[in-house]
C-alpha cells in the first residue's frame, strides 16, 4: 500500500502512546508528521490537484486534531478515519459548489495551467475528468482496495450505489481513452 | 477486463513524486494550531451558550485566540511551487459529454432530487381547497432513521466523518451542531456528550419525512398522515408529536406557526435526553 500505515498502527502506535501518557498535542504533532506526505497524496488523487489536496487535507486534519485523543481511543485507525473524512468532506463540498454554479453534472477538476505533472498520462487525464463522486469510488477501489461494502460504508451508500458510481466511471474512462488502453 | 488492471497498476505505481503535495515547512504548526482553534471554538460554544456562542463561533473564537480578525487559518500549500488553481466553473469542460447525474437519496426515496430550494408554496392559497392538496415536496428526507449516512445512535466520530456535522453551535444537555447538507447548514443534529457521543436528534425546515410530510403543510394534512397530530396539541402548544413509521425508537416532533402551518421537524430518538 502506498500509505505510511505500517508506522503508524499496531505496535508502534502503543510505543508512542497516542492519546496516553505523551502529551495529546505532541502525538498529533507527531501523526500530522508522519500521515501528512501519504494523506496529501489521498487528497490529490481525490480532487486531481494539489491546492485543494491541501485545503482538504488541512480542513480535514484540524477538526480531527481537536478531537484527537477521542479518536485514537475510539477509533484505533487515525489514518483510515482522515481518509473516510476526506472522502465525504470532498463529494460534498463539490455538491454544493456543482448547485451553486448551476451547471449540470460536470467534472470538478479544470485544467491546470502550469505544472501539470499528469499532462501526458492519458489515464490519469481521463481520471481527473470523473466527477468527484465516481473518482472517489475508483480511488477506494484501485488505490485503497478497498471492497465494495468497504467502499459503500464510506460514503455510506448502498453497495448498488458503489455498483453504479464505478460502472458509469468505467464507462467513461473507455469513452473517454478510446481504444488506447487495451481495448474492451 | 483491460482497464481494470490498467487502473490497477497506474495506481500500484502511484507513489511516484508526480502525486507528491508540496507544502511549507510550518505545514504540521499550521495544522496543530488549526486543530487548537477548532478546539477553543467548541469549548467557547458549550461555556456560552446561546447568541454569544453562535457569535464567538462565527468570529472564529477571535477574543479567544488573541489572533488577528482574518478569519482564515493559512494554507498549508507551498504556494513557491504550486500555483493556485484556475477558475473552478465554466470552461472547456462545457463541450465534453456530462455523465449520468449522481442522484443522492438511494436509501430513502428513489423521486426525491437533491434540493435545497422549497418547490412549495408555504404561504398562498391554491386554487383547490387545502385540505385536499398537500404541497408535494422535493426536500432530502429525514426519518426514519436519519438523514443520508447520519442516523439516530451514531457516535460522534462516525457523524463526523460524513461530512454534515458544521459548527457545534449550543452546549447543554446535549450538544447542539449545525447539520450540513452539501456544506449547506440546513438544521440542527443533537448529540448527547456521554462515551463516545450519540446522535439523539436531527432537525430541519429543509426537510421530508418519507411519508412526504414536510414544511407548508396544514395541521389538517399533517393529521390525515399523522393522526396523533392533533389540532388541539399543535393551537395549544405549537407542536405535534408521532412515532416514526418505520422506527419503533424515535419520534417526530412537528412544529407549526400560528397559522397552523409546518415549519419544520425533528427526528427523535425516544430515549434522547436533549429536550421535554
Amino acid at each position: 500500500m502506498s500509505t505510511p500505515a505500517p508506522v503508524l498502527t499496531g505496535l508502534r502506535r502503543t510505543d508512542l502512546g497516542w492519546g496516553r501518557g505523551a502529551t495529546a498535542v505532541e502525538d498529533f504533532a507527531e501523526f500530522v508528521r508522519q500521515a501528512l506526505p501519504g494523506l496529501l497524496r489521498y487528497g490529490h488523487l481525490l480532487t486531481g490537484n494539489p491546492h485543494d489536496a491541501a485545503d482538504l487535507v488541512q480542513t480535514v486534519l484540524e477538526k480531527l486534531g481537536a478531537r484527537w485523543s477521542g479518536i485514537v481511543r475510539n477509533t484505533g485507525d487515525p489514518v483510515a478515519y482522515a481518509k473516510k473524512a476526506m472522502a465525504n468532506a470532498h463529494i460534498s463540498r463539490w455538491r454544493r459548489t456543482r448547485k451553486e454554479s448551476l451547471l449540470a453534472d460536470l467534472p470538478d477538476v479544470q485544467a491546470v495551467t502550469d505544472a501539470d505533472r499528469f499532462e501526458n498520462e492519458p489515464l490519469w487525464e481521463a481520471l481527473r475528468g470523473l466527477p468527484p463522486k465516481q473518482r472517489a469510488v475508483m480511488v477506494m477501489r484501485y488505490y485503497e482496495d478497498l471492497s465494495e461494502a468497504e467502499i459503500a460504508t464510506v460514503l455510506g451508500v448502498s453497495r448498488g450505489t458503489v455498483k453504479s458510481q464505478a460502472s458509469k466511471a468505467m464507462a467513461s474512462l473507455r469513452t473517454r481513452l478510446g481504444t488506447a488502453v487495451g481495448g474492451l | 477486463m483491460a482497464l481494470d488492471d490498467e487502473l490497477r497498476r497506474m495506481f500500484a505505481e502511484a507513489d511516484d513524486d508526480r502525486l507528491d503535495v508540496s507544502v511549507r515547512p510550518d505545514a504540521e504548526q499550521l495544522i496543530v494550531a488549526g486543530a487548537r482553534r477548532v478546539r477553543r471554538r467548541r469549548i467557547a460554544a458549550a461555556g456560552a451558550g446561546g447568541a454569544a456562542a453562535v457569535v464567538a463561533v462565527i468570529l472564529g473564537g477571535i477574543a479567544l485566540a488573541g489572533g488577528s480578525p482574518d478569519a482564515m487559518p493559512p494554507a498549508i500549500i507551498d504556494s513557491t511551487t504550486v500555483a493556485p488553481p484556475t477558475t473552478s466553473s465554466s470552461g472547456a469542460s462545457l463541450t465534453s459529454a456530462p455523465s449520468a447525474p449522481n442522484t443522492s437519496a438511494q436509501s430513502h426515496n428513489s423521486n426525491t432530487q437533491t434540493n435545497h430550494q422549497p418547490n412549495v408554496d408555504t404561504g398562498e392559497p391554491e386554487l383547490t381547497d387545502r385540505v385536499d392538496a398537500p404541497p408535494v415536496l422535493n426536500f432530502e428526507v429525514l426519518g426514519p432513521t436519519g438523514i443520508r449516512s447520519l442516523v439516530l445512535g451514531q457516535t460522534f466520530d462516525s457523524a463526523e466523518t460524513t461530512a454534515m456535522l458544521g459548527d457545534k453551535t449550543v452546549g447543554g444537555a446535549c450538544d447542539q451542531y449545525q447539520l450540513l447538507l452539501d456544506s449547506t447548514p440546513s438544521g440542527s443534529v443533537y448529540i448527547s456528550p456521554a462515551g463516545g457521543g450519540k446522535v439523539e436528534a436531527i432537525s430541519s425546515s429543509v426537510a421530508q419525512t418519507p411519508e412526504g410530510v414536510g414544511p407548508g403543510w396544514t395541521v389538517k394534512q399533517v393529521s390525515a398522515v399523522y393522526p396523533s397530530v392533533t389540532e388541539a396539541d399543535v393551537a395549544n402548544y405549537g407542536k405535534g408529536y408521532t412515532a416514526a413509521p418505520g422506527n419503533p425508537n424515535a419520534r417526530y416532533s412537528l412544529t407549526f406557526n400560528n397559522d397552523g402551518v409546518l415549519t419544520g421537524y425533528g427526528l427523535e430518538s425516544d430515549s434522547q435526553p436533549c429536550f421535554g
